[in-house]
């Protein structure tokens, strides 16, 4: 069931998005005749050695802004140039933040900007980037209306040679005037991944890919919210990526804005080499971040430091050899790229220790941490929820994720009522802010537990540790041939006789388990 | 003669060159540390024993540990022996502590590990340090006796005729536990690998350099429990020699019956899962596929050797993909050079996989059981790793020789670091199998493409080009060469197209279709 809540304009602050999916369509947005500025903006424009024409250029391209002057700031952060950035002549304001230079550190210099910047609206824009004239107002219009928007606007590429600030100040119309008849870069890239995913509407997971370049504004509440730009991003490429990935995950709208058009000076290819080998890093340390098959290998095994499923399973008033089966049976799970959470640990008697020294260090598993799992684990993009009286196959995570699809949430409901789920993570988010249900914001999907081969244990047979046999260690069957070989004489049939009467117990047991579960 | 580290086959302690316990003539010093926790009447029983010992009395010392008693442990007066008293703070179950304490404290090189509540025969010290005369990483293990000891005075203990089991004779007891076992693996010569099981931390002896070398007691074991068998593991792991002592025989004051055992088997179970971490071996790890432990039972070492990063990495994704998931990959690079930059993003952040530049993987992992060496070049199907373990049986390594000249090999540990402190080869502690490499599966990957190492890192990420495609085409060498292209390109995208597109979609097409109805 979708529930579609519009979003009205006449609320005079912005609230966070309530659509379903990334669906910016249903937000009633003013048009863009209509839209009356009334909160301010500031613009964070990080440079590095930037020269003083660029930078001149770039803030005449400002200056010929239709947002009211009075209504925005221009926050220029040096990432540590020398000789130092002085501040430059302009009419609009302008303030200049330095930061040291540790390496290249546009991530640092925007957070240092936002820091420092005055207004609850930023818009974030390379120091050789020029926008047109309508740039701070299609930008604006949105974060009017929603606070966890991030507005992404396009940028192309041209070469700037013989244009200086002055023309761009005498211009008469539109930037793209100004060079009609050169070579141009259109953004193809961007304009893919706007194409593939109905420009951002569709239930595409992956709606992050765009955020690329420098040119996109977001609230400042909401950057801060979300941690802000990692600033472990220490190489050109890849951060705005990441950025837009968690502010998608922590359930902000990612709202394309095609009216807010910047142009960079210089052709898209100088100094191309250098960017594709910074990238290709890149790309290795944004497989850790971003928890998006697109950039994992499908190889299980390795273990990334943004899981993509978090498990969360309640230990209260379960016996902890049954908390420990379960998140046995859960690490065992064919989808190895998830983190199991054991939750609501009780807080006497020697469960949570034996829980605590059985998986206290295993990078997998996260116990009786204070928190919500959302807390912790705010960006792997599904919680899954189960309980610790579930049975359920070796594949569970991936029968999970193909009975969701491309929905917000699903769930199967076991024989003893308990319930198994799982959700994305952005609606999670959504959902919290609004005090509402994940559904509210997307389709919900139940799942019949017999489908996934949920089943529950019994009570009766509960409370006795299986001793799983480690991974790479020989199964019964082969055990038993192994020793078999090994009789030479009557002696040994004597011992073999004796240790099989000895382990049959064992031995059998897991056998009739194993058919059991088959069944 | 000084005391060699020893040479011997498996732990077969009979190669080793020991006096008799007839022959044998005491010459070094040794130091006694006795565990001790608030029970004066059993530390006074326990030191009435040690006067008896055959041992001469100026060549050892005894070092009581107090554990923080309520009523602090005041130095014994009336007593012949050298005892110092050890005070520690009260910080909990102190055992571990205690005897790292004790160990610092010591004078002499030999330290015999005594509990409080040990009665040892007159040849105990004898008959650990006979061991320590002769080999100088040995640990001797002492067997234990329970027996009730109520109304036993030290005088009586004192003034004895003969043994403690005389003495002892018409009282209740419980016979060595230890005997079962040691009998089972004929004394400790067997090639079981968990021979170390048998050593009980009250009732033991090391030389001291060996019980620094190995770390001593780990102290965050804060319960009863798993800290001498942890301890034991890594003297074992380490190369250590495991000497049983029979003659070493101690009494337990007391039955280990009714509510002792069953205080002491729940916080065993605690323990139990503590050690699980500790000590890497599948009897102590009821463990589960996809389980990762703080010290892991492979360490599969891929080297750089020139190989490009995108190589190494294959070959680490491959084996962390692997049937055993108890495992650490261990990836070599250098400094300043782009691949390794590449391979430390991509990797790095894994706890499963260390990145190191330099060093050596014996040194980084000293008691993981087992240390695989896996070349770049190889190639090879995932669970390569299980199938190592398996030709390796219970040989003390094995190996495979590729065709490029190169070996693959996976080796015990106490045998490399054996071999390490000898100077001998891992090959004169036990038998090495041979594996053909087809039965592992393995292959070498063509000839390395230098250039192309920049363009197939991108593949693995975003956006596969085309260009990785002309890279792994490059390397073709022949018609063999272009065999191998031709299947890897035809295998690799069946597999990859069955592992992402249809399978799930299918399988979620089944699923709702089975939830609708």
């Amino acid at each position: 069931m979708v529930q579609v809540v519009h979003q009205t304009a006449s609320t005079a602050f912005p609230r966070p998005t309530n659509v379903p999916y990334n669906d910016w369509r249903q937000v009633a947005l003013p048009a863009p005749q209509a839209f009356t500025p009334t909160l301010p903006v500031s613009v964070v424009v990080p440079c590095y050695r930037t020269p003083a024409a660029t930078l001149s250029m770039t803030l005449a391209a400002l200056e010929g802004q239709t947002y009211p002057r009075d209504l925005f700031e221009v926050v220029l952060v040096d990432d540590g140039s020398e000789p130092p950035l002085a501040k430059p002549r302009s009419p609009l304001d302008v303030r200049v933040v330095r930061q040291e230079r540790r390496g290249f550190g546009i991530a640092r210099a925007r957070n240092t900007g936002v820091a420092a910047a005055a207004h609850g609206i930023v818009l974030f824009l390379d120091g050789d980037t020029l926008v047109e004239a309508d740039w701070m107002a299609a930008h604006a219009r949105w974060h009017h209306a929603v606070s966890d928007v991030l507005t992404v606007g396009l940028r192309a590429c041209v070469a700037v040679d013989g244009i200086d600030a002055e023309r761009i100040r005498r211009r008469p119309g539109t930037l793209e005037s100004l060079w009609s008849g050169r070579p141009v870069d259109p953004p193809d890239e961007v304009e893919g991944h706007l194409i593939r995913t109905g420009d951002l509407t569709s239930r595409a997971d992956d709606p992050f890919w765009v955020v690329v370049g420098g040119n996109f504004g977001i609230g400042k509440e909401f950057y801060g919210r979300m941690g802000g730009s990692d600033e472990s991003f220490a190489r050109w490429g890849m951060e705005e990526v990441e950025l837009g990935y968690r502010a998608y995950t922590h359930g902000g709208l990612l709202a394309p804005v095609r009216e807010a058009f910047a142009w960079h000076q210089g052709r898209r290819d100088e100094d191309r080499d250098a960017k594709e080998r910074s990238l290709r890093l890149q790309y290795a340390k944004a497989a850790h971040r971003i928890a998006h098959r697109g950039l994992r290998g499908s190889r299980p095994g390795r273990i990334f430091s943004v899981p993509q499923h978090v498990v969360s399973v309640p230990a209260d008033r379960v016996p902890a050899d049954r908390v420990i089966e379960t998140v046995l049976d859960v690490l065992a799970d064919r989808e190895h790229d998830l983190v199991v959470r054991v939750e609501a640990l009780a807080d006497h008697g020697e469960g949570p220790a034996l829980l605590r020294e059985t998986f206290g260090p295993d990078p997998r598993v996260r116990v009786g941490s204070s928190p919500s799992a959302l807390d912790e684990f705010p960006v792997a993009p599904f919680h899954v929820a189960l309980p610790a009286a579930a049975t359920f196959p070796r594949d569970l995570v991936s029968r999970l994720r193909a009975g969701l699809g491309d929905a917000v949430t699903a769930h199967a409901v076991l024989p003893d009522g308990g319930r198994v789920s799982i959700t994305r993570t952005w609606a999670l988010h959504r959902a919290r802010r609004w005090s509402a249900r994940p559904s509210d914001f997307g389709e919900e999907r139940a799942l019949s537990a017999a489908a996934l081969r949920l089943g529950c244990r019994s009570a009766s047979r509960g409370g006795r540790r299986r001793v799983a046999e480690p991974a790479g260690y020989p199964t019964p069957w082969e055990r038993l041939l192994d020793r078999a070989r090994w009789v030479r004489g009557p002696k040994d049939a004597w011992a073999f006789s004796k240790w099989l009467g000895f382990r049959s117990g064992l031995g059998f047991r897991s056998v009739r388990r194993a058919a059991r579960r088959r069944r | 003669m000084n005391p060699q580290p020893n040479t011997v086959r498996y732990n077969d302690w009979r190669q080793v060159d020991v006096e008799p316990p007839e022959a044998f003539t005491p010459t070094l010093p040794v130091s006694v540390v006795v565990s001790y926790y608030d029970a004066p009447e059993a530390l006074a029983l326990t030191l009435a024993a040690l006067e008896g010992q055959s041992y001469p009395r100026d060549l050892f010392e005894v070092v009581v540990v107090d554990d923080g008693s309520p009523t602090p442990l005041a130095p014994p007066r009336a007593t012949p022996l050298d005892v110092r008293v050890v005070r520690q703070e009260d910080r909990g179950f102190g055992l571990a502590r205690g005897r790292n304490a004790g160990a610092r404290a010591a004078a002499h090189d030999i330290l015999l590990f005594l509990d409080g509540d040990l009665l040892a025969e007159s040849g105990w010290i004898a008959a650990h340090a006979r061991w320590h005369h002769a080999v100088s990483d040995a640990v001797s293990v002492g067997f234990y006796a329970n027996a009730e000891v109520d109304g036993l005075d030290p005088e009586a203990v004192r003034r004895r005729s003969g043994s403690l089991e005389e003495l002892l004779a018409d009282r209740p007891t419980e016979p060595p536990w230890v005997e079962r076992h040691m009998r089972a693996t004929r004394y400790m010569t067997s090639r079981d690998d968990d021979l170390f099981r048998m050593v009980g931390g009250g009732n033991c002896g090391v030389r001291r350099w060996f019980y620094d070398l190995v770390g001593g007691c780990d102290e965050s074991f804060a319960g009863w429990g798993g800290e001498d068998v942890e301890f034991a593991y890594r003297a074992y792991t380490r190369g250590g020699l495991l000497a049983p002592a029979p003659d070493a025989l101690a009494w337990h004051q007391g039955l280990l019956r009714g509510e002792l055992r069953e205080a002491k088997w729940k916080s065993g179970e605690v323990q139990h899962a503590r050690a699980a971490h500790l000590i890497a071996h599948p009897g102590f790890r009821c463990a589960s596929p996809g389980r990762t432990f703080t010290v892991p039972q492979y360490v599969v070492s891929i080297p750089r050797e020139g190989a490009p990063a995108h190589r190494v990495f294959e070959a680490a994704a491959q084996v962390l993909a692997d049937r055993v998931h108890d495992l650490v990959v261990r990836v070599e690079t250098r400094e300043g050079d782009e691949g390794s930059a590449w391979l430390r993003e991509q990797l790095g952040p894994d706890p499963r996989v260390r990145v190191a530049s330099g060093g050596s993987a014996l040194d980084e992992f000293p008691v993981a059981s087992f240390h695989v060496t896996l070349p770049a070049s190889a190639s090879f199907p995932v669970g390569l790793v299980h199938r190592l373990g398996e030709a390796l049986g219970d040989a003390v390594a094995a190996g495979s020789t590729l065709p490029d000249g190169r070996v693959v090999s996976i080796t015990r540990t106490w045998a490399l670091h054996r071999a390490r402190r000898t100077g001998k080869r891992v090959a004169d502690f036990g038998p090495v199998a041979t594996a053909p490499p087809g039965r592992l599966g393995l292959s070498t990957r063509g000839r390395w493409v230098a250039d192309g190492e920049a363009v197939r890192m991108n593949s693995w990420n975003h956006r596969p080009g085309t260009e990785w495609l002309r890279v792994e085409a490059r390397s073709i060498d022949g018609p063999r060469g272009a065999w191998r292209f031709l299947k890897w390109l035809v295998l690799g995208s069946l597999r990859a197209a069955a592992r992402w597109g249809r399978r799930r979609v299918a399988l979620g097409k089944r699923i709702r279709a089975k939830s609708d109805a």
